[in-house]
């Protein structure tokens, strides 16, 4: 049958039309839904700081006064509003972290309220004697600012702050010390001043930093057991959580690259160091196996010459991980690791013939296992 | 005149109907996969939703400094999952979404680990509690499924 070439065109650009119409039309309902979502987890932070600090001033084990019962069995007297004086600390906020006073008992503010990535500080300011005393959350291992545009994560025990952000460079670190992590006092603050000096040094100048939601609160300050007037400051802001052990493997193993020679610092010997471990945020305890395997799977032993072990950096590693023979389990922190292979015979050995196997698993599982394996080129 | 293309009407009207045809088929798929692609997109809203609703109720817990019983209807369709001071909550039909809050809590408290299913024959309400033992300053914060007496 003889066919128009004008129609078929013209059907054609029909159904081109509509297929443009379809992706534009699920796009756009896809990214109104997800805008409407990430609005939703913004304005989270603002409903959570009255509630949290609600919670913060009212709790027995934080902030609020409880007056001991005088008929035996009867339960404390509750008063909302009422802060106990003795219940927090003299710390001063202004001062450099490293200068922080240690104060006694200072830890008890883990015990105080949590909820989710949020970090919080409250400032109860006396009144009458215009003196003005702190408590604090305690920071998780694994903290960042949600709040801001940019993706900051904290690895509690190796105090490395990363900036995940066009126009930073992987090598940009935050100067946070443990302390403040471990007390969160100046967290929030120092974060942002700090990002904000890196988005200014490397020309950022549209770099939007949220500033962290902060709301005074007039409340009663019970003090040598009388009552004076005070003023209650809170300011709240967000962490990230880690990341379940689940989600580990791609923040844990960040790329296994070709393996270069390095000569031995200990017996000039010559061993291959293979790829970065990455260990990132991970919210579970977890540990590594790492070994070398041969084409058919077959693990490589010490007996026949090999040896794997943890290099801490490119330029040195150490012997006593080193000895670790065939293969090694070390209870690893969040921070960058080497694997270091030392073949029989030397280097010249491996031509793609050997794998790395490196296995992940849980501290509390026994039966999860992430096997991850990458080819010895 | 010599130049004039021979048309037949009845092919005029074969790929009318064609055009028709598709036209019809691509409006179908069209309608389809929007409506499926915002199905699941309500899933999320929804489940993000109800699991904010559940947890600003444990939230406010934390807000009473002293013993507290909470009741709240169990939402249909949703499986309300209780880990420490996250509430995970699934719904929908097309494919389980999910929504994930996380409550106010003492650091130190003891909490509950359960998981709801509210389309249980036995379960038709959610109970939220929290005490506080004053001469240790711990909390207990638990939650339970009941049936409507």
């Amino acid at each position: 049958m003889l066919r128009n070439k004008r129609a078929d065109l013209l059907e054609i650009m029909i159904f081109m039309f509509g297929i443009v119409i379809v992706i534009l039309v699920i796009g756009a309902t896809t990214n109104a839904m997800g805008r409407q979502s990430e609005i939703v987890v913004i304005r989270e932070i603002d409903s959570t700081i009255s509630i949290m600090a609600d919670a913060v001033l009212n709790a027995p084990e934080c902030a609020l006064y409880v007056e001991e019962a005088d008929i035996e069995g009867a339960e404390p007297v509750l008063h909302k509003g009422v802060v106990d004086w003795d219940k927090l600390y003299d710390i001063p906020i202004e001062a450099e972290p490293e200068d922080m006073p240690k104060v006694e008992g200072a830890t008890a503010n883990a015990d105080c309220v949590t909820k989710g990535p949020y970090v919080w500080r409250l400032a109860v300011k006396d009144l009458e004697k215009n003196e003005t005393k702190y408590i604090s959350s305690k920071c998780d291992a694994t903290v960042g600012i949600r709040g801001s545009d940019l993706g900051v994560s904290i690895h509690g025990d190796s105090i490395i702050g990363e900036v995940n952000y066009p126009g930073f460079s992987s090598g940009d670190t935050l100067s946070v010390t443990k302390k403040m992590v471990e007390t969160c006092l100046t967290l929030p603050e120092a974060f942002i001043l700090q990002i904000a000096d890196l988005a200014t040094s490397r020309g950022l100048g549209t770099v939007k930093l949220q500033p962290l939601p902060r709301a005074t609160y007039p409340v009663t300050i019970a003090r040598n057991k009388t009552y004076v007037p005070g003023e209650a400051t809170f300011i709240l802001g967000s962490i990230e959580i880690g990341a379940k052990l689940e989600e580990c493997p791609s923040k844990i193993i960040e790329s296994m690259e070709e393996y270069q020679t390095y000569k031995s610092y200990y017996d000039d010997s010559e061993f291959a160091c293979l790829g970065v471990i990455k260990i990132g945020a991970c919210e579970a305890d977890f540990n590594f196996t790492a070994f070398v395997v041969d084409e058919e799977g077959d693990r490589k032993t010490t007996s026949e010459g090999w040896n794997v072990f943890l290099v801490k950096s490119k330029e040195s590693y150490d012997e006593a991980t080193a000895t670790a023979k065939d293969g090694f389990t070390p209870k690893v922190e969040p921070t960058i690791h080497y694997i270091g292979i030392r073949p029989p015979g030397g280097t010249s050995v491996f031509k793609g013939q050997y794998y790395l196997h490196v296995e992940i698993s849980s501290a509390d599982k026994q039966d999860y296992n992430i096997p991850l394996e990458a080819k010895i080129r | 005149m010599t130049n004039s293309i021979a048309r037949s009407k009845r092919g005029d009207v074969q790929m009318g109907t064609a055009f028709i045809r598709d036209l019809l088929l691509l409006m179908m798929l069209l309608s389809t996969s929007v409506y499926i692609v915002n199905n699941m997109q309500m899933d999320f809203v929804v489940a993000d939703n109800s699991v904010r609703n559940i947890g600003v109720l444990f939230d406010s817990l934390a807000l009473v400094p002293g013993h507290v019983e909470v009741n709240e209807i169990c939402p249909g369709g949703t499986v309300i999952a209780v880990n420490g001071s996250r509430i995970t909550m699934k719904a929908g039909l097309l494919g389980q979404t999910e929504g994930t809050y996380y409550y106010i809590t003492p650091k130190n408290a003891t909490l509950p680990n359960v998981e709801i299913d509210c389309d249980d024959a036995d379960i038709d309400y959610i109970r939220m509690t929290k005490d506080i033992n004053f001469s240790t300053m711990k909390t207990t914060i638990g939650v339970e499924g009941y049936a409507k007496e």
